[in-house]
């Protein structure tokens, strides 16, 4: 957005007349109009007012704030298992343990999925294992009954 | 629930803006706003006592500029904290830093507040206000033009006056308000402008005055 005189007012309604609390963006073009026009001036300076009485609206000191709320009983932070198990193999504090331990579980993980993938093909690679089924099959089929049933 | 208690007011680590200092072994230690959270979402309080330090007294200023009332102002900072602590596994660093997320959370617990007890504090101040209404003409005393700014602020809808005390007083930027609001930056400069447009009405018989003021002190040097 160009800076213009309007642009310039619009900036001290809203944000006062304090170039601190203007938008990052437009503060140096702002601060080069105010220091190039007298009417920028002019409209800072009706609004100065309201921001001296505003600034003088202190809170108060809140000296106990921090022991009250260091104090305060915390409840259980609630977890679910896999956060827990997550929390558990990588820990996000800032611990030195966390330090080497980090690079351990993620190096590990490969050869943990490794041995998922190596054990599955493995089942149903063993041929003994389909054999197997056929042979109890038949031998459940051999042992049935099959004699006419007596009236 | 199952409650622990902290005590951490010893052996306090270094705190700068925007990151937290922690002492180790191996010296300081610089945490971002996302190693913080993860560090509070993962049980460590020590680095949650941290936060508390660092970001409690900015919540309290504005939980009792909303609000006008300190007691109030502590209950919301202490629920905005409880929040941090159980909800900080949640936060997501894309969306908004420690910073904005707390004032976010306190802004909620403050507009929940202020609709419970929506008239209570204007009657109070209105009643203080009578009460002082001869001292008025003569003294405006540092403390009266406190009461009547904060009843003016108070008589601002509820949107603006968050408008106006998170970006007058907490300093944060458009940006970040606009997050906490949930609007945009474009309706927030509106808001702004509103707000500060109705405090122009209300408080102009402090501008006569403080105007006035300034000449006699001109005339009298």
């Amino acid at each position: 957005m160009s800076m213009n005189l309007q642009r310039f007012e619009q900036l001290i309604d809203a944000y006062g007349t304090d170039p601190q609390r203007w938008p990052v963006a437009e503060r140096s073009a702002a601060l080069k109009l105010l220091a190039d026009s007298e009417q920028a001036v002019e409209l800072l300076q009706q609004t100065v007012w309201l921001d001296k009485s505003l600034d003088q609206f202190a809170a108060p000191a809140f000296d106990q704030l921090h022991d009250r709320l260091l104090k305060m009983p915390l409840p259980a932070q609630s977890k679910s298992v896999l956060e827990r198990l997550v929390q558990w193999l990588v820990p996000a504090g800032p611990s030195e343990f966390a330090e080497w331990w980090r690079p351990a579980a993620l190096a590990c993980l490969p050869l943990v999925f490794g041995l998922f993938i190596g054990m599955r093909l493995d089942l149903f690679a063993d041929p003994s294992v389909e054999f197997m089924a056929d042979d109890a099959e038949l031998m459940y089929i051999a042992l049935a009954d099959y004699s006419e049933p007596q009236e | 629930m199952v409650g622990t208690s902290i005590d951490l007011l010893g052996g306090r680590p270094n705190i700068t803006t925007g990151v937290v200092n922690l002492q180790t072994s191996g010296g300081r230690r610089m945490l971002t706003d996302e190693q913080i959270m993860a560090a509070i979402a993962a049980g460590d309080q020590r680095t949650y006592a941290d936060a508390v330090r660092q970001h409690s007294r900015a919540i309290a200023f504005y939980a009792w500029r909303m609000l006008g009332n300190q007691s109030e102002a502590e209950d919301v900072v202490q629920e905005t904290f409880l929040r941090l602590w159980t909800q900080a596994g949640r936060w997501q660093p894309d969306r908004a830093g420690i910073s904005t997320w707390l004032h976010r959370v306190a802004h909620n617990l403050c507009i929940d507040q202020m609709r419970k007890d929506k008239s209570a504090l204007t009657d109070e101040l209105d009643e203080d206000l009578e009460a002082n209404q001869c001292t008025l003409e003569d003294d405006l005393d540092m403390d009266l033009r406190q009461r009547r700014l904060q009843q003016a602020i108070t008589q601002l809808p509820e949107r603006q006056r968050s408008a106006l005390i998170l970006c007058h007083y907490q300093g944060l930027s458009n940006q970040a308000v606009a997050d906490i609001m949930e609007l945009s930056v474009d309706a927030l400069e509106s808001l702004l402008a509103r707000a500060r447009r109705s405090l122009k009405v209300s408080l102009a018989d402090l501008k006569q005055r403080t105007n006035g003021t300034n000449a006699k002190r001109q005339e009298n040097t």
